[in-house]
Protein backbone atom coordinates (compact mmCIF):
# COMPACT_ATOMS: atom_id res chain seq x y z
CA UNK A 1 0.00 0.00 0.00
CA UNK A 2 2.09 3.46 -1.18
CA UNK A 3 0.65 6.62 -0.32
CA UNK A 4 1.22 9.81 -2.14
CA UNK A 5 4.18 11.53 0.39
CA UNK A 6 3.41 15.54 -1.55
CA UNK A 7 1.23 16.36 1.31
CA UNK A 8 3.16 15.22 4.10
CA UNK A 9 5.91 17.40 2.61
CA UNK A 10 4.34 21.00 3.03
CA UNK A 11 4.95 23.80 0.77
CA UNK A 12 2.64 23.60 -2.12
CA UNK A 13 -0.20 25.40 -1.26
CA UNK A 14 -0.58 29.40 -1.06
CA UNK A 15 -1.76 30.21 1.76
CA UNK A 16 -1.52 28.43 5.63
CA UNK A 17 -4.90 27.46 7.22
CA UNK A 18 -4.21 27.39 10.51
CA UNK A 19 -8.11 26.88 11.02
CA UNK A 20 -8.10 23.36 11.38
CA UNK A 21 -7.34 22.32 14.59
CA UNK A 22 -4.19 20.20 15.48
CA UNK A 23 -6.56 16.72 16.61
CA UNK A 24 -8.39 17.00 13.25
CA UNK A 25 -5.65 17.71 11.25
CA UNK A 26 -4.12 14.52 12.94
CA UNK A 27 -7.00 12.21 12.09
CA UNK A 28 -6.91 13.50 8.72
CA UNK A 29 -3.26 12.06 8.60
CA UNK A 30 -4.34 9.05 9.87
CA UNK A 31 -6.68 8.80 7.16
CA UNK A 32 -4.79 9.82 4.34
CA UNK A 33 -1.96 7.04 5.08
CA UNK A 34 -5.06 4.98 4.11
CA UNK A 35 -5.70 6.89 0.95
CA UNK A 36 -9.00 8.04 2.30
CA UNK A 37 -8.57 11.99 1.68
CA UNK A 38 -10.58 13.81 -0.60
CA UNK A 39 -8.17 16.38 -2.61
CA UNK A 40 -9.93 19.14 -0.75
CA UNK A 41 -8.94 17.27 2.34
CA UNK A 42 -5.80 16.70 1.56
CA UNK A 43 -4.97 20.43 0.38
CA UNK A 44 -6.37 21.83 3.65
CA UNK A 45 -4.48 19.12 5.52
CA UNK A 46 -1.26 20.34 3.45
CA UNK A 47 -1.88 24.01 4.24
CA UNK A 48 -2.24 23.04 8.04
CA UNK A 49 1.35 21.31 8.21
CA UNK A 50 2.78 24.51 6.54
CA UNK A 51 1.78 26.29 9.94
CA UNK A 52 2.05 23.74 12.44
CA UNK A 53 5.81 22.66 13.52
CA UNK A 54 3.50 20.27 15.94
CA UNK A 55 1.80 18.75 13.28
CA UNK A 56 4.52 18.14 10.84
CA UNK A 57 6.60 16.04 13.81
CA UNK A 58 3.41 14.60 14.40
CA UNK A 59 3.28 13.25 10.75
CA UNK A 60 7.08 12.16 10.50
CA UNK A 61 6.29 10.35 13.56
CA UNK A 62 3.54 8.45 11.45
CA UNK A 63 5.47 8.12 8.19
CA UNK A 64 8.50 6.74 10.27
CA UNK A 65 5.94 4.00 12.19
CA UNK A 66 4.61 3.02 9.12
CA UNK A 67 7.71 2.40 7.60
CA UNK A 68 9.13 0.23 11.01
CA UNK A 69 5.79 -1.85 11.44
CA UNK A 70 5.95 -4.83 8.79
CA UNK A 71 3.81 -7.87 9.33
CA UNK A 72 5.62 -10.82 10.50
CA UNK A 73 6.71 -13.74 7.73
CA UNK A 74 3.90 -15.65 6.40
CA UNK A 75 3.61 -19.45 8.24
CA UNK A 76 2.34 -22.44 6.63
CA UNK A 77 -0.24 -24.60 8.63
CA UNK A 78 1.32 -27.79 10.44
CA UNK A 79 0.67 -31.02 9.22
CA UNK A 80 -0.98 -32.00 11.36
CA UNK A 81 -3.54 -29.02 11.38
CA UNK A 82 -6.71 -30.87 10.49
CA UNK A 83 -6.00 -33.13 11.94
CA UNK A 84 -6.22 -31.45 15.15
CA UNK A 85 -9.47 -29.53 14.04
CA UNK A 86 -10.93 -33.29 12.92
CA UNK A 87 -10.31 -34.19 16.29
CA UNK A 88 -12.14 -31.11 18.34
CA UNK A 89 -14.72 -31.55 16.25
CA UNK A 90 -14.96 -35.15 16.84
CA UNK A 91 -14.91 -34.10 20.34
CA UNK A 92 -17.86 -31.44 20.56
CA UNK A 93 -20.15 -33.88 18.23
CA UNK A 94 -19.51 -36.94 20.92
CA UNK A 95 -20.56 -34.63 23.69
CA UNK A 96 -24.24 -34.93 24.67
CA UNK A 97 -26.33 -32.24 23.73
CA UNK A 98 -29.22 -31.09 24.41
CA UNK A 99 -32.03 -32.97 23.00
CA UNK A 100 -29.88 -35.23 21.26
CA UNK A 101 -32.99 -37.67 20.58
CA UNK A 102 -34.00 -34.88 18.14
CA UNK A 103 -32.78 -34.19 14.51
CA UNK A 104 -30.56 -31.04 13.79
CA UNK A 105 -33.77 -29.73 11.94
CA UNK A 106 -36.46 -30.50 14.83
CA UNK A 107 -33.87 -29.25 17.61
CA UNK A 108 -34.30 -25.65 17.56
CA UNK A 109 -38.51 -25.96 17.40
CA UNK A 110 -38.24 -27.84 20.40
CA UNK A 111 -35.85 -25.60 21.85
CA UNK A 112 -38.21 -22.93 21.60
CA UNK A 113 -41.34 -25.48 23.13
CA UNK A 114 -39.04 -26.33 25.92
CA UNK A 115 -38.47 -22.07 26.91
CA UNK A 116 -42.27 -21.78 26.25
CA UNK A 117 -43.36 -24.28 28.61
CA UNK A 118 -41.29 -22.94 31.34
CA UNK A 119 -42.88 -19.57 30.83
CA UNK A 120 -46.40 -21.00 30.86
CA UNK A 121 -45.09 -23.03 34.37
CA UNK A 122 -43.80 -20.02 35.83
CA UNK A 123 -46.80 -17.98 34.96
CA UNK A 124 -49.31 -20.53 36.47
CA UNK A 125 -47.01 -20.80 39.67
CA UNK A 126 -47.19 -17.13 40.00
CA UNK A 127 -50.38 -16.86 39.81
CA UNK A 128 -51.50 -19.50 42.24
CA UNK A 129 -48.79 -18.50 44.70
CA UNK A 130 -49.51 -14.56 44.45
CA UNK A 131 -53.21 -15.79 45.40
CA UNK A 132 -51.91 -16.69 48.91
CA UNK A 133 -49.90 -13.47 49.33
CA UNK A 134 -52.96 -11.22 48.34
CA UNK A 135 -54.65 -8.94 50.72
CA UNK A 136 -57.58 -10.83 52.36
CA UNK A 137 -60.58 -9.98 49.95
CA UNK A 138 -63.25 -7.75 51.08
CA UNK A 139 -65.56 -10.26 52.28
CA UNK A 140 -63.12 -10.98 54.64
CA UNK A 141 -61.52 -8.06 55.47
CA UNK A 142 -65.19 -7.40 56.88
CA UNK A 143 -65.38 -10.62 58.92
CA UNK A 144 -61.94 -9.75 60.33
CA UNK A 145 -63.11 -6.19 61.10
CA UNK A 146 -66.69 -7.90 62.38
CA UNK A 147 -64.42 -10.21 64.75
CA UNK A 148 -61.70 -7.69 66.23
CA UNK A 149 -64.51 -4.63 66.44
CA UNK A 150 -67.58 -6.17 67.80
CA UNK A 151 -69.05 -4.16 70.21
CA UNK A 152 -71.57 -7.33 71.02
CA UNK A 153 -68.26 -9.59 72.17
CA UNK A 154 -69.21 -9.29 75.78
CA UNK A 155 -72.74 -10.05 75.59
CA UNK A 156 -73.00 -13.25 76.98
CA UNK A 157 -70.33 -12.27 80.14
CA UNK A 158 -72.72 -11.68 83.92
CA UNK A 159 -73.87 -7.86 83.79
CA UNK A 160 -71.49 -6.79 86.64
CA UNK A 161 -68.50 -8.27 85.13
CA UNK A 162 -65.81 -5.48 83.70
CA UNK A 163 -66.35 -6.98 80.18
CA UNK A 164 -70.21 -6.07 80.40
CA UNK A 165 -70.01 -2.74 82.27
CA UNK A 166 -67.40 -1.76 79.33
CA UNK A 167 -69.82 -2.76 76.82
CA UNK A 168 -72.57 -1.10 78.08
CA UNK A 169 -70.64 2.24 78.64
CA UNK A 170 -69.88 2.09 74.83
CA UNK A 171 -72.82 1.52 74.31
CA UNK A 172 -73.82 4.48 75.70
CA UNK A 173 -76.33 2.46 78.65
CA UNK A 174 -74.91 4.10 81.56
CA UNK A 175 -73.77 7.72 82.06
CA UNK B 1 -13.18 -28.51 -17.38
CA UNK B 2 -15.35 -28.19 -13.98
CA UNK B 3 -15.27 -25.30 -12.57
CA UNK B 4 -13.81 -24.87 -8.11
CA UNK B 5 -17.11 -24.90 -6.10
CA UNK B 6 -18.15 -21.94 -4.60
CA UNK B 7 -17.51 -21.59 -0.72
CA UNK B 8 -20.87 -21.18 -0.12
CA UNK B 9 -21.62 -23.83 -1.90
CA UNK B 10 -18.76 -26.14 0.12
CA UNK B 11 -20.75 -24.63 3.33
CA UNK B 12 -23.44 -25.33 2.54
CA UNK B 13 -22.34 -29.41 1.53
CA UNK B 14 -20.77 -29.19 4.99
CA UNK B 15 -23.64 -28.04 6.49
CA UNK B 16 -25.51 -31.40 6.01
CA UNK B 17 -22.22 -33.11 7.32
CA UNK B 18 -19.82 -33.61 4.10
CA UNK B 19 -16.67 -33.87 5.90
CA UNK B 20 -14.61 -33.59 2.36
CA UNK B 21 -16.65 -30.03 1.85
CA UNK B 22 -15.56 -28.88 5.07
CA UNK B 23 -12.05 -29.85 4.51
CA UNK B 24 -11.75 -28.32 1.59
CA UNK B 25 -12.93 -25.15 2.84
CA UNK B 26 -10.27 -25.15 5.65
CA UNK B 27 -8.04 -25.94 3.00
CA UNK B 28 -8.91 -23.29 1.13
CA UNK B 29 -8.70 -20.85 3.62
CA UNK B 30 -6.85 -22.02 6.23
CA UNK B 31 -3.21 -19.84 5.37
CA UNK B 32 -5.44 -17.03 5.43
CA UNK B 33 -7.19 -17.74 8.95
CA UNK B 34 -3.68 -18.76 10.38
CA UNK B 35 -1.45 -15.87 9.02
CA UNK B 36 -4.60 -13.32 10.42
CA UNK B 37 -4.02 -14.86 14.03
CA UNK B 38 0.15 -14.77 14.13
CA UNK B 39 -0.34 -11.57 12.86
CA UNK B 40 -2.16 -10.77 16.08
CA UNK B 41 -0.61 -12.98 18.77
CA UNK B 42 2.78 -13.62 17.37
CA UNK B 43 3.16 -17.15 18.55
CA UNK B 44 2.83 -19.79 16.15
CA UNK B 45 1.06 -21.93 18.66
CA UNK B 46 -1.68 -19.54 19.53
CA UNK B 47 -1.92 -19.21 16.06
CA UNK B 48 -2.63 -22.41 15.22
CA UNK B 49 -4.57 -22.49 17.95
CA UNK B 50 -6.47 -19.43 17.16
CA UNK B 51 -7.66 -20.72 13.21
CA UNK B 52 -8.24 -24.15 14.53
CA UNK B 53 -11.61 -22.66 16.88
CA UNK B 54 -12.47 -20.02 14.17
CA UNK B 55 -12.53 -23.35 11.88
CA UNK B 56 -14.48 -25.28 14.62
CA UNK B 57 -16.81 -22.02 15.09
CA UNK B 58 -17.48 -22.10 10.54
CA UNK B 59 -18.46 -26.16 11.00
CA UNK B 60 -20.38 -25.61 14.26
CA UNK B 61 -22.61 -22.57 13.11
CA UNK B 62 -22.51 -23.65 9.40
CA UNK B 63 -25.98 -24.02 8.82
CA UNK B 64 -26.82 -20.49 10.45
CA UNK B 65 -24.97 -19.03 7.49
CA UNK B 66 -27.69 -16.94 5.57
CA UNK B 67 -25.40 -16.00 2.93
CA UNK B 68 -26.50 -12.02 3.47
CA UNK B 69 -22.36 -11.50 3.65
CA UNK B 70 -19.64 -13.05 1.53
CA UNK B 71 -18.14 -16.42 3.18
CA UNK B 72 -14.89 -14.58 3.41
CA UNK B 73 -16.38 -11.72 5.67
CA UNK B 74 -17.99 -14.31 7.90
CA UNK B 75 -14.69 -16.22 7.96
CA UNK B 76 -13.06 -13.23 8.74
CA UNK B 77 -15.79 -12.01 11.56
CA UNK B 78 -15.20 -15.18 13.25
CA UNK B 79 -11.97 -15.28 13.19
CA UNK B 80 -11.57 -11.83 14.67
CA UNK B 81 -13.73 -12.55 17.47
CA UNK B 82 -12.05 -15.58 18.14
CA UNK B 83 -8.58 -13.51 18.45
CA UNK B 84 -9.94 -10.70 20.41
CA UNK B 85 -12.18 -13.58 22.88
CA UNK B 86 -8.73 -15.27 22.83
CA UNK B 87 -6.86 -12.15 24.30
CA UNK B 88 -9.49 -11.55 26.69
CA UNK B 89 -8.93 -14.77 28.36
CA UNK B 90 -5.21 -14.84 28.30
CA UNK B 91 -4.55 -11.27 29.15
CA UNK B 92 -0.99 -11.03 28.55
CA UNK B 93 -1.35 -7.15 27.85
CA UNK B 94 2.29 -5.73 28.33
CA UNK B 95 2.05 -2.70 30.96
CA UNK B 96 2.78 0.23 28.97
CA UNK B 97 4.79 2.49 31.30
CA UNK B 98 7.22 -1.28 31.83
CA UNK B 99 7.63 -0.91 27.64
CA UNK B 100 8.18 2.99 27.68
CA UNK B 101 11.35 2.30 30.36
CA UNK B 102 12.24 -0.79 28.36
CA UNK B 103 12.52 1.18 24.47
CA UNK B 104 14.47 4.21 27.07
CA UNK B 105 16.86 1.77 28.61
CA UNK B 106 16.91 -0.68 25.43
CA UNK B 107 17.34 3.19 23.41
CA UNK B 108 20.10 4.22 25.46
CA UNK B 109 22.40 1.21 26.21
CA UNK B 110 22.29 0.60 22.83
CA UNK B 111 23.25 4.03 21.61
CA UNK B 112 25.86 3.45 19.06
CA UNK B 113 23.90 1.07 16.98
CA UNK B 114 20.03 -0.54 17.80
CA UNK B 115 20.19 -4.04 16.98
CA UNK B 116 17.30 -4.79 14.05
CA UNK B 117 16.55 -7.89 15.98
CA UNK B 118 16.37 -5.62 19.09
CA UNK B 119 14.12 -2.79 17.36
CA UNK B 120 11.92 -5.05 15.90
CA UNK B 121 11.00 -6.70 19.21
CA UNK B 122 9.76 -3.61 20.92
CA UNK B 123 7.69 -2.50 17.63
CA UNK B 124 6.25 -5.71 18.56
CA UNK B 125 5.64 -5.25 22.24
CA UNK B 126 4.23 -2.21 21.07
CA UNK B 127 1.78 -3.52 19.09
CA UNK B 128 0.96 -6.61 21.58
CA UNK B 129 0.20 -3.39 24.44
CA UNK B 130 -2.34 -1.82 22.13
CA UNK B 131 -5.93 -2.47 22.70
CA UNK B 132 -7.08 -5.61 20.88
CA UNK B 133 -9.50 -3.91 19.06
CA UNK B 134 -7.33 -1.30 18.11
CA UNK B 135 -4.34 -4.07 16.90
CA UNK B 136 -7.11 -5.74 15.42
CA UNK B 137 -8.00 -2.59 13.34
CA UNK B 138 -4.73 -1.97 12.57
CA UNK B 139 -3.39 -5.53 10.83
CA UNK B 140 -6.66 -5.76 8.69
CA UNK B 141 -6.05 -2.33 7.55
CA UNK B 142 -1.85 -2.04 7.56
CA UNK B 143 -1.35 -5.70 7.05
CA UNK B 144 -4.40 -7.41 5.50
CA UNK B 145 -5.23 -4.52 3.10
CA UNK B 146 -8.97 -3.74 3.86
CA UNK B 147 -10.34 -1.25 2.93
CA UNK B 148 -12.18 0.64 5.56
CA UNK B 149 -15.66 -0.92 5.20
CA UNK B 150 -14.26 -4.07 5.24
CA UNK B 151 -12.97 -3.94 8.70
CA UNK B 152 -16.23 -2.37 9.66
CA UNK B 153 -17.94 -5.49 8.30
CA UNK B 154 -15.99 -7.22 9.91
CA UNK B 155 -15.51 -6.32 13.33
CA UNK B 156 -19.26 -5.58 13.09
CA UNK B 157 -18.96 -1.55 13.67
CA UNK B 158 -19.48 2.07 11.78
CA UNK B 159 -16.64 3.50 9.43
CA UNK B 160 -15.98 6.43 11.48
CA UNK B 161 -15.49 3.91 14.54
CA UNK B 162 -12.94 2.16 12.20
CA UNK B 163 -11.64 5.60 11.01
CA UNK B 164 -11.54 6.73 14.78
CA UNK B 165 -9.92 3.07 15.88
CA UNK B 166 -7.25 3.26 13.71
CA UNK B 167 -6.43 7.08 14.89
CA UNK B 168 -6.27 5.82 18.83
CA UNK B 169 -4.09 2.86 17.58
CA UNK B 170 -1.48 4.97 16.30
CA UNK B 171 -1.57 7.33 18.58
CA UNK B 172 -1.16 4.72 21.23
CA UNK B 173 1.78 3.52 19.46
CA UNK B 174 3.45 6.74 18.52
CA UNK B 175 3.43 7.39 22.10
CA UNK B 176 4.77 3.65 23.20
CA UNK B 177 7.62 4.17 20.72
CA UNK B 178 8.21 7.75 21.05
CA UNK B 179 11.49 7.12 22.98
CA UNK B 180 12.93 5.00 20.26
CA UNK B 181 12.33 7.34 17.87
CA UNK B 182 13.90 10.41 19.02
CA UNK B 183 17.00 7.89 19.75
CA UNK B 184 16.64 6.46 16.31
CA UNK B 185 16.55 10.54 14.74
CA UNK B 186 20.19 11.21 16.05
Amino acid sequence: MTVERKYFAPGLSKGVDMKMRCKKARKNISLAMDERLTAAALEKLDDHLRGCPSCQNWNRQQLWLRDQIKPPEMIQPSPWFYEQLQNKINKASARPRLFSFATATWRPALLRAAMIMVLIFSALLGFFLGGRMDAPAAETAEAVFDQTMNLNAYADMPADSFGAVYDRLLQGELQ
Amino acid sequence: MIGEESDRDLLVRAAAGDQEAFAQLVRRHQSRVLNLAYRFSRDRQDAEELAQEAFFKVWRHARSFRGQAAFSTWLYRLAVNTCLNFRQRKKTRPDPLTLTKDIESTAETAADGLEARQRENLLDRAMAALPPRQKMALILAGFEGKSYEEIAAVMEVSVPAVESMLFRARRNLAASLRPLKKKGDR
